[in-house]
C-alpha cells in the first residue's frame, strides 16, 4: 500500500491571550489519501481554519507533525519548503481579499509561474488561457482587473491561480460561503469537476453541513481545536455518533417546510472558551446525554470501522467486529 | 383584519443619471398581525432595502421615488422626521445581521436599552433598572444581572443578538424586522436565535418580516414567503406549498441548486449567469436571461403579478401545480 | 495604465487642487527660467538699496538692503527651495519605506527595534534636530538636504508599517505566500503597490514641509550661503522688518504660495487615487 498524500499526527497550535493560552487546535490526527476530499467542519473558533493553514505552511505548528507524500513539512526552511508549495495550495473564502486589486486576472493566476521559474512567457500566456478556460473565466477577462467581477467571478480567478501549478493537495478554506446560493451551486461544480480531471485532493474547510455532504468523501468534526468524529460520508450520515455530530446535523436548515423548527430539538448553552485549561468532555456543557463520567475524563477518539472514529465515552467499545 | 405592514407599488432607485436604475421596482407585500413572513432573495435583490425603507432608513445613494408604506394604518413615505422617530421602535423595530454594529460600543447594555425605554417615554428613571432585566430575561439573557452591566464586545455573537432583540422588543413594537438575524452566527447558535424570535412572537404576538438568502430558514420559521429577485416579488405564497411546489422557475432554480437536494456525488443544478445589474434590464423579465423557460414574450414583455389560489406570481410561463 | 485617463479626470474635477497644480507650475517655471531672464544672477548689486517696489520700473518687485534684485532673487529662490523640497522628500520617502515596509513585513523583535529607533526621531522636535545637524557640519545645500531628511522619514515609516500590517493578514498576501514568492517579492510586488497611494500622498505634502524647514534654517542663518533661497532672503530682511517689510514679505508671500499650492496639489491626490471614490 502507498504512503497517504498527507499524514498529520498529534497537531497542536496556541496563542498566547491576555487571559490565558487560546488552544486553537489541541491535537489533531488525520490522514488524507491522493483524490480524496477530506471535510474539517464545525463552528468558528473550532481551529479548522487554523489546521488549514498549518497543512498550507502557512502557520507553524507549535507540536505535531504534517507529513506531505512522505515528508515533514514541519520545521522546514523557506528554502526547502518552496517545491513543495508548488503541490500544496489554497483557495480562500474571501473573493474581495483574495486576489492583488492591482494586478490584473492574468498577472495574477500567471504569478506562480513566474515565482517558481516555470516556462517562457509565451507558454506561460498560453497555460493562463487555457486554465481560464478551465475554469469558466472569458479570455477576454484576462487584462481586467479584479474588482470588475463579481463574487463568483473572482472565485474562478481564485481556484484558477490555486491550479496553474498543478498541485496535489488543495486546501479550500470556506470557498463558498460568501457566495450567494446560485453561484455557489456553479463554484461547488467547478471545484468537483476539476477534482475529476485533475485528480486533486482537497482538504476542505466549511462550517456547512449542507455543503459538507456534497463535497466530500471523509467527513472531520472539530471542536474547540480537537477532532471528535471522524468518518466516510456515508458513516457519517447514516450514523452519526458524537452527540456534537448529531446536534449539527440536526441544526442543518434543510429547506423542507415540514420540519419547523418550533418541533425540532435543539442545543442549548454557549460554546466554552477556548482559553485556558480544559477538563472532561468540552462539549458536555451544551450536550443532552452528559453523564459525571464527563465532567472528570476527556474521550479519546474510539474506531468504531473503517475510518470511522468518534471522541464520546458513550461510543467505548462500540467498534464494529473486524469485517463487517 | 388589518395587516401591521402593508406594502405597494413601492418603486426605489439609485441616484444617478440612469432614471431606470431602480433597486426596488413595484413591490407589494403585506404583513399581518403576529405573522412570520420572509422576504427571500440573493444580495442585491433589494431585500434589505425594502426592509430599510419600511423605517425611512434608506442610504443616501437610493431615493423612493413612489408607492406607499402603511405601518398600523399610518403611511411612512410622507412622515416627518419626529413622527417618524416615533414610530422607530414603537410601531416597528429592525435588527440587523451584525449586532456589534448596531449596538453603541461605549455603552453598557443596561444603558442602552434604558436610555431606548426613556426617549420613548415608556419608562422612568427609577423603574427602568427593573424593566431592562425583565427585557432581558424575556430574551433569555443567560445572567441577565450580570450581563446588563457589560459591554457589547464582552459578548459573544449570539448574546450580542439577543441584547439588540431585546433592545428591539423594550417599546413593544407590533413588527419586528429582521434583517439575516443569524447569518453572522454558527447553526446552533442560529437555531437558539431562531427559536426565541418564534417564541417571542408566540408570547407577545408582533409579525416578523424575515430578510434572508437561507431557504433552510425559511422553511423552518416562515409562515409565508415572497421570493424577490432584481427589485421584484417574482412569488409568493404559504411556506409549504411555496416550497414544495415553487411555480416560478427561479424559486425553483434556488431550491435545486441546494446541495441538499443533490444526489451524493452528482451535479448540483446551476442558476446559469449572474442578477442583473439596476438598469440593465429595461424590458421584458428581468429573469429572462437566466431562465429555462424563457420564450420570446419574456424578453419583450414584463410579466404581471397574478394571484391564483393564494400565491402571486410574476411569470409568462409558470410551472404547472404538482 | 488603463484608469489613467480617470485618474485625471478626477484630478481635474477637484478645482483647487488643478489651481494649486498651475501655481505649482508656475513655482517650476520661475526655477527653469531664473537663468534665462537673470543671467547675472541673484547676487549682484544692480541698484540701490532698499528700493520699494515700483520705484524703479528697472526692479518692479524693489531691491533688498544690498541692492540686489527681488525678483531675481525669487526666481532663483524657486529652484533652491524646489530642489531642497523634491531631494529632501526622495530621500526620506526612501528612509521610511524601507524602515516602515522592514518593521511591517518582518514584526516581532525587528518591528520593536526599528519603531523604538523611529521614536528616538520623533520625541525630539523636528526642526531643532535639523538645527543641530545642520549645525554640527557646516551648512550647504548637501547637509541641508540630509538634515531635512532625517528629520521627516518618522511619520512615512509609521504610515507603510500601518499599511503593511492592515495587508498582511488579506488573503491576497497569504495566497503569495503559499505559491512560494520570496520575501522581496511579496513586498515588492504584493504590499507595496497596494500600499502606495498613501505614501504618494503624504510624500507629496511632505515637499511642502520640507520647503518650510529649509526657510526656517536658512531664517536662523543655517542656509548654503552660496545658494539664494527664500529663506535666506527673509534672513536678509529681518534686520529692516519695520521699516521695509517687503523685503521679508515677498519671500514669504513665495514660500506660502508654493506650499499650499503643494498641499492642493496633495489633497486632490488623495481623492483622486482613494479606491473608496473609484470603484463604488
Amino acid at each position: 500500500m502507498t504512503e497517504p498524500l498527507l499524514t498529520i499526527r498529534g497537531l497542536r497550535k496556541t496563542y498566547p491571550t491576555d487571559r490565558g493560552v487560546l488552544t486553537a487546535v489541541g491535537g489533531v490526527d488525520l490522514t488524507l489519501d491522493r483524490g480524496e476530499t477530506y471535510a474539517l467542519a464545525g463552528e468558528s473558533g473550532c481551529g479548522k481554519s487554523t489546521l488549514g493553514k498549518i497543512v498550507a505552511a502557512l502557520i507553524a505548528p507549535d507540536e505535531g507533525s504534517v507529513r506531505f507524500d512522505g515528508q515533514e513539512l514541519v520545521g522546514l526552511s523557506p528554502r526547502r519548503l518552496r517545491p513543495i508549495r508548488r503541490r500544496v495550495q489554497m483557495i480562500f473564502q474571501d473573493p474581495f481579499s483574495s486576489l492583488n486589486p492591482r494586478a490584473t486576472v492574468r498577472r495574477i493566476i500567471e504569478e506562480p509561474l513566474i515565482v517558481h521559474g516555470m516556462r517562457g512567457p509565451a507558454e506561460r500566456r498560453r497555460a493562463v488561457a487555457e486554465m481560464m478556460d478551465r475554469v469558466g473565466l472569458r479570455r477576454d477577462a484576462a487584462d481586467r482587473y479584479p474588482h470588475e467581477f463579481s463574487g463568483g467571478q473572482r472565485q474562478r480567478i481564485g481556484i484558477a491561480r490555486a491550479l496553474i501549478l498543478n498541485p496535489d493537495l488543495v486546501v479550500c478554506d470556506e470557498p463558498v460561503s460568501a457566495l450567494d446560493v446560485s453561484v455557489r451551486a456553479q463554484i461547488l461544480n467547478l471545484l468537483s469537476d476539476l477534482q475529476r480531471e485533475l485528480g486533486l485532493a482537497y482538504l476542505f474547510i466549511s462550517h456547512d453541513l449542507s455543503v459538507v455532504q456534497y463535497m466530500a468523501d471523509k467527513i472531520a468534526i472539530m471542536h474547540l481545536g480537537e477532532l471528535v468524529e471522524t468518518a466516510p460520508r456515508a458513516a457519517f450520515w447514516d450514523a452519526p455518533r458524537h452527540p456534537y455530530s448529531q446536534a449539527l446535523i440536526r441544526a442543518r436548515p434543510n429547506p423542507d417546510p415540514r420540519q419547523r423548527l418550533q418541533d425540532k430539538p435543539i442545543l442549548e448553552g454557549e460554546l466554552p472558551s477556548p482559553i485556558g485549561a480544559r477538563q472532561g468532555c468540552d462539549f458536555r456543557s451544551r450536550c443532552p446525554l452528559a453523564f459525571d463520567r464527563c465532567a472528570v475524563e476527556a474521550p479519546p477518539l474510539h474506531p468504531l470501522g473503517p475510518a470511522h472514529r468518534a471522541a464520546c465515552h458513550l461510543v467505548e467499545g462500540a467498534a464494529a467486529p473486524v469485517g463487517a | 383584519m388589518n395587516p401591521v405592514l402593508s406594502i405597494s407599488d413601492l418603486r426605489a432607485r439609485l441616484r444617478g443619471p440612469d432614471p431606470h436604475a431602480f433597486v426596488i421596482d413595484g413591490l407589494s407585500l403585506q404583513v399581518g398581525r403576529g405573522e412570520v413572513v420572509a422576504l427571500v432573495g440573493e444580495s442585491g435583490s433589494g431585500k434589505t432595502m425594502t426592509a430599510y425603507s419600511v423605517l425611512r432608513l434608506l442610504p443616501s445613494a437610493i431615493q423612493l421615488v413612489g408607492g406607499e408604506i402603511l405601518l398600523g394604518g399610518q403611511d411612512v413615505v410622507g412622515m416627518e422626521a419626529r413622527q417618524l422617530r416615533e414610530v422607530r421602535g414603537t410601531l416597528a423595530s429592525i435588527i440587523f445581521q451584525e449586532p456589534m454594529t448596531s449596538l453603541n460600543p461605549l455603552m453598557t447594555i443596561e444603558r442602552q436599552i434604558a436610555e431606548m425605554l426613556l426617549t420613548h417615554g415608556k419608562t422612568t428613571r427609577q423603574t427602568a433598572p427593573a424593566r431592562v432585566i425583565e427585557l432581558l430575561e424575556l430574551v433569555r439573557m443567560p445572567d441577565a444581572r450580570t450581563r446588563a452591566r457589560q459591554y457589547p464586545h464582552s459578548l459573544s455573537g449570539g448574546l450580542r443578538q439577543r441584547a439588540m432583540i431585546a433592545l428591539a422588543l423594550a417599546c413593544e413594537p407590533q413588527i419586528l424586522i429582521a434583517d439575516e438575524p443569524t447569518t453572522a452566527l454558527d447553526v446552533t447558535i442560529q437555531q437558539q436565535v431562531m427559536k426565541l424570535l418564534l417564541d417571542l412572537r408566540d408570547q407577545l404576538g408582533m409579525a416578523i418580516l424575515l430578510i434572508t438568502h437561507d431557504l433552510g430558514v425559511v422553511a423552518e420559521v416562515a409562515d409565508r414567503v415572497a421570493v424577490m429577485y432584481a427589485g421584484r416579488i417574482v412569488e409568493e405564497g404559504p411556506v409549504v406549498d411555496l416550497l414544495e411546489a415553487p411555480r416560478h422557475p427561479y424559486t425553483a432554480g434556488l431550491l435545486a441548486c441546494l446541495p441538499d437536494v443533490a444526489e451524493a456525488g452528482g451535479r448540483l443544478v446551476e442558476i446559469p449567469g449572474l442578477p442583473p445589474k439596476p438598469g440593465s434590464i429595461r424590458e421584458g423579465c428581468r429573469f429572462a436571461p437566466r431562465c429555462p423557460s424563457a420564450t420570446d414574450l419574456c424578453t419583450r414583455v414584463s410579466p404581471e403579478t397574478r394571484i391564483e389560489a393564494g400565491r402571486a406570481i410574476a411569470c409568462h410561463h409558470p410551472r404547472m401545480p404538482a | 495604465m488603463i484608469t489613467r485617463n480617470s485618474l485625471i479626470g478626477r484630478f481635474g474635477r477637484h478645482y483647487p487642487a488643478v489651481a494649486g497644480l498651475a501655481l505649482l507650475a508656475a513655482v517650476t517655471a520661475m526655477a527653469l527660467l531664473a537663468p534665462v531672464l537673470f543671467p547675472q544672477g541673484p547676487w549682484r548689486m544692480v541698484g540701490r538699496p532698499q528700493l520699494w517696489p515700483g520705484a524703479d520700473p528697472r526692479f518692479p518687485l524693489g531691491t533688498d538692503i544690498l541692492g540686489r534684485d527681488l525678483l531675481a532673487c525669487l526666481f532663483y529662490g524657486a529652484r533652491v527651495s524646489l530642489l531642497i523640497g523634491i531631494s529632501a522628500t526622495l530621500a526620506a520617502t526612501l528612509i521610511g519605506t524601507v524602515i516602515g515596509a522592514a518593521a511591517g513585513f518582518f514584526g516581532g523583535r525587528v518591528d520593536r527595534w526599528l519603531m523604538g529607533f523611529t521614536e528616538i526621531f520623533q520625541t525630539t522636535p523636528p526642526f531643532v534636530l535639523a538645527v543641530v545637524v545642520v549645525a554640527a557640519f557646516t551648512p550647504s545645500l548637501t547637509s541641508i538636504i540630509i538634515a531635512i531628511s532625517l528629520v521627516s522619514w518618522p511619520p512615512l515609516a509609521r504610515l507603510v508599517r500601518a499599511q503593511f500590517l492592515q495587508l498582511m493578514p488579506r488573503e491576497f498576501v497569504l495566497a503569495g505566500i503559499v505559491m512560494g514568492m520570496s520575501n522581496t517579492r511579496l513586498i515588492v510586488t504584493q504590499l507595496l503597490p497596494n500600499a502606495i497611494t498613501p505614501i504618494i500622498v503624504s510624500s507629496s505634502l511632505m515637499i511642502a514641509s520640507a520647503i518650510l524647514l529649509e526657510a526656517g534654517l536658512a531664517f536662523l542663518g543655517l542656509g548654503d550661503p552660496n545658494a539664494m533661497s527664500w529663506g535666506y532672503m527673509i534672513g536678509v530682511g529681518r534686520e529692516v522688518l519695520r521699516t521695509d517689510w517687503y523685503i521679508t514679505t515677498i519671500p514669504g508671500l513665495a514660500v506660502l504660495l508654493a506650499v499650499l499650492a503643494i498641499n492642493l496639489v496633495g489633497e486632490g491626490l488623495n481623492d483622486a487615487l482613494n479606491p473608496r471614490s473609484r470603484n463604488r
